[in-house]
């Protein structure tokens, strides 16, 4: 278990040193790695102890070795620090032998402490195991005490090109580097000398493209509007913008052609060894249209002040205020990809080429049917661009901004168009987030979807606020940004009919009528009561107090009064008679008026249902 | 309680009007008519064989507030009695008050409640009668708006007698018409009242009868219909 637990690569090599000890007992070579001689090493009393755990290390003795060896860098053996270096390197050995890796690594550690300087490289055919802890101990103090490296990488380069990295001469393109600022110099015939300061940081590659210019090409800057098709004589070299593109030295015939322009441009230029020389096609202006800074850029643009221009372009593009309309920030984002792109032709720089396609891509994202105007990009940048396209995945969502449909039968329309192929999924959601209707369709030109805005419980879409919500992802993963367009539903106001008036009261006739005559029952009451008044006092009374007739005279004058007004009231009274024909009437009217009237009502449940549904979609972004 | 009773006697007056506003119940409204009322009184008694006779004009008032089927009657009359003068026989102070409550479930008929109060006074006594009893009416249209016959009688089942005996019996009735013109507010009537009180031997005498016949005229106004 012992064995086991020790570094596997430590054991092999100390039993190999274990033989080595027997088979080579001129041991004294080891110490000669210190330079040291026995007579120096005996003149004082540590010298005294190295020499005897040397010959205990000779005879096989290591443990008596160590002993000696601890008492000889003891502070009170006054100790040299060329005597405590021959002490920790023979202490180590004896640790070797001893088969203690650990101890042996922990005493070369401090001698390299002592003498960071000190090496073994010339006892490596002798000891290896040796060799190795020393150097393996050696290797780690070094790495503790350097930074993390970094790898600068440098591309571009001509042919025989030297370089020096601070001063010292690189035969590669490709070095590990301490992290931190380091100066590069690189020179070449026919260039003019390259010079720069990297910054390297720990554990990143740096890659560097070296754009020499040189010394006997001129440069060569050709911008126009409409784009053009560059020729030097008869050579085409490129599509404008143009920029600092290095050609030999020489007069030239230059020619701008493009089919917007009836007649070539043609001038004669003039290009010196090592200058720069612009030329602007005369003939296009910026818009005037645009907002300042956009048309301020505009014209360094097209005056070929590239990096100028580019720094206000940028600014219009990540104008995340949604201050810039997004076609102009989709404008503003091809002009910046078209500069990266004239100046990664010029200068050969492959990642300004990259960020080109990153911007067309922004433009894209920004517009997803964006077309840019056909005056400034020439083929090659249009083939950027729809390379660009293809990276990236946009969709336009149409739908009608206010529109009336029927109740039933009608359909919505969303058209949802992506920029490529894809799938394309779609949503109604309430104002809580809830979907009440989802739809996906794969296309390559334009989604439809219809959309009866019934529930699934097949009830109309009550009125409110609703969104659509459509995203879209492609083969590759690529998803789209998701397009929320809110909107209202409302029910057409109706010309509901009103109820009809109810019939007046003069229209109706009496259904009864009075006839003059009282029945003869009024006679009879009256008699009756005439004669109740004269028994009154007969029924009620005492037959004792009775005398006479019976009946105060009174009684006859009441008997007498209702009597004879029973009979006025029977001659001079009316009495009731029902009329058939006027309740028939009647009747008529409240039916005619009963039936016109739920015939309103039913007129204005049918045009309340009927009513169309509005759709206000809420102005896109 | 007899105190109460004897100052409430003033003012408590009440008489059968029982159909004085025959429209208002017919229509289930609030009506309301008042009208003076005149009593022309034959008050005769028997007593230990003999027959005494006494009349008289009363004076009153009588009002109603009829709502729907229900009606609230008040009434009170007041006058003299007199005739053969003498110990047995002496002028009598009459003052009567009603206090009535009437259910009309149909438009013909009437059942009520009521509540009356007598004060017959002499020189020599004073007495007041209590009685409560119930009434049943009938109405009998006579031909013209507004116009009406009606016939009622009283049952006082309940009698409380202070300064003479107790009666034994006592009820009345009333037959007449009641006339109020539709275009107009003025409330006539006629009718003819007869009243029979038998008082029971007592202490004082033998027993007592005697009766009211009354010819009433009220003339009045309907306020409400």
């Amino acid at each position: 278990m012992t064995a086991r637990a020790e570094p596997v690569c430590a054991a092999p090599p100390v039993r190999r040193f274990r033989r080595s000890l027997r088979l080579v007992p001129g041991l004294v070579l080891v110490l000669a790695l210190c330079g040291v001689t026995s007579a120096q090493a005996q003149e004082t009393v540590a010298g005294r102890l190295i020499a005897q755990a040397r010959q205990q290390i000779e005879d096989i003795n290591p443990d008596s070795a160590a002993v000696l060896l601890r008492q000889a860098l003891d502070p009170r053996s006054g100790a040299t620090l060329a005597e405590k270096l021959r002490a920790f390197v023979l202490y180590g050995v004896t640790e070797l032998t001893a088969s203690r890796a650990d101890g042996a690594r922990r005493a070369f550690r401090e001698a390299l402490a002592l003498d960071p300087t000190l090496s073994v490289d010339s006892l490596a055919e002798l000891h290896e195991a040796l060799v190795l802890a020393f150097t393996g101990e050696r290797s780690a103090l070094e790495a503790a005490a350097r930074p993390a490296p970094g790898i600068l990488e440098l591309r571009g380069l001509p042919a025989g090109a030297r370089v020096a990295v601070d001063g010292v001469a690189w035969t590669d393109r490709r070095r590990e580097l301490p992290s931190g600022v380091h100066r590069i110099e690189v020179t070449a015939r026919g260039h003019f000398p390259y010079l720069d300061s990297v910054k390297v940081d720990p554990g990143v590659t740096l890659i560097r493209d070296v754009a020499m210019v040189r010394s006997d090409l001129a440069r060569l800057s050709v911008g126009s509007v409409p784009w053009g098709t560059v020729y030097l004589d008869t050579e085409r070299v490129g599509e404008t913008p143009l920029f600092e593109l290095q050609v030999p030295a020489g007069s030239y015939s230059l020619r701008v052609t493009s089919p917007d322009r009836a007649q070539p441009f043609v001038q004669t230029v003039e290009l010196a060894p090592g200058r720069a020389t612009r030329v602007v096609v005369p003939g296009g202006e910026p818009s005037v249209a645009l907002p300042p800074r956009l048309s301020r850029a505009d014209s360094l643009f097209h005056a070929l002040n590239l990096d100028s221009a580019l720094a206000l372009y940028r600014e219009v593009v990540w104008d995340t205020a949604g201050r810039v309309p997004s076609r102009l920030r989709a404008q503003a984002a091809t002009r910046v990809a078209t500069a990266f792109l004239a100046m990664a032709s010029g200068r050969k720089q492959a990642a300004l080429a990259d960020s080109a396609r990153l911007y067309f891509g922004m433009a894209y994202r920004d517009v997803p049917l964006y077309e840019p105007d056909l005056d400034e990009l020439g083929p090659e940048a249009q083939a950027a661009m729809d390379s660009a396209r293809m990276r990236v995945l946009g969709i336009v969502v149409n739908a009608p901004a206010d529109t009336m449909l029927p109740a039933t039968g009608g359909r919505l329309p969303i058209e949802v168009q992506p920029t490529h192929m894809a799938m394309v999924s779609f949503r109604v959601t309430r104002e809580d987030g809830q979907t009440i209707r989802s739809d996906s369709q794969q296309t390559e030109v334009e989604a439809r979807f219809e959309w009866d805005y019934h529930l699934p419980d097949g009830s109309l879409l009550p009125g409110g606020r609703y969104s659509t919500v459509v995203t879209a992802r492609d083969a590759q993963g690529l998803a789209s940004p998701t397009v929320v367009r809110p909107f209202t539903v409302a029910r057409e106001p109706v010309d509901t009919l009103p109820h009809p008036a109810q019939p007046s009261a003069a229209a109706f006739l009496p259904e009864t009528v009075q006839v003059r005559g009282a029945s003869a029952g009024v006679l009879l009451g009256g008699v009756a009561l005439g004669a109740g008044t004269l028994a009154l006092e007969r029924v009620l009374g005492n037959s004792a107090l009775r005398t006479g007739s019976g009946s105060g005279a009174g009684s006859y004058a009441v008997a007498g009064g209702v009597s004879l007004v029973a009979v006025v009231g029977f001659l001079a009274g009316h009495r009731t008679r029902a009329a058939p024909e006027n309740t028939a009437h009647n009747a008529g009217l409240r039916g005619q008026f009963q039936r016109d009237r739920a015939a309103a009502v039913t007129e204005n449940v049918r045009r309340r249902e009927n009513a169309r549904v509005r759709f206000r979609f809420d102005e896109a972004p | 309680m007899r105190t109460l009773l004897a100052s409430a006697h003033a003012l408590l007056a009440a008489a059968l009007l029982p159909f004085a506003s025959p429209a208002a119940a017919q229509n289930g409204g609030v009506a309301v008519s008042a009208a003076g009322i005149a009593h022309r009184a034959e008050h005769r008694i028997r007593y230990l064989g003999m027959l005494h006779d006494q009349s008289g004009t009363w004076w009153g008032a009588e009002g109603q507030i009829r709502a729907g089927r229900v009606a609230v009657r008040l009434s009170g009359v007041t006058g003299k009695l007199t005739g053969d003068t003498s110990v047995t026989n002496p002028d009598r102070d009459i003052r009567v008050s009603t206090a009535s409550l009437g259910l009309q479930p149909t438009s013909w008929l009437e059942l009520g409640v009521d509540l009356t109060a007598r004060r017959v006074a002499t020189q020599a006594s004073t007495v007041v009668m209590r009685l409560f009893g119930g009434h049943a009416g009938l109405r009998i249209p006579l031909g013209l708006d507004g116009l009406a016959g009606h016939a009622s009688a009283v049952y006082y089942a309940a009698t409380d007698v202070t300064g003479d005996e107790s009666l034994s019996l006592a009820l009345g009735g009333e037959l007449g018409f009641t006339y109020a013109p539709p275009r107009g507010a003025v409330l006539l009537r006629l009718a003819y009242r007869f009243e029979r009180y038998d008082y029971a031997e007592g202490t004082l005498g033998s027993a007592r009868l005697e009766q009211v016949r009354a010819l009433v005229i009220g003339v009045g106004l309907q306020l409400m219909r």
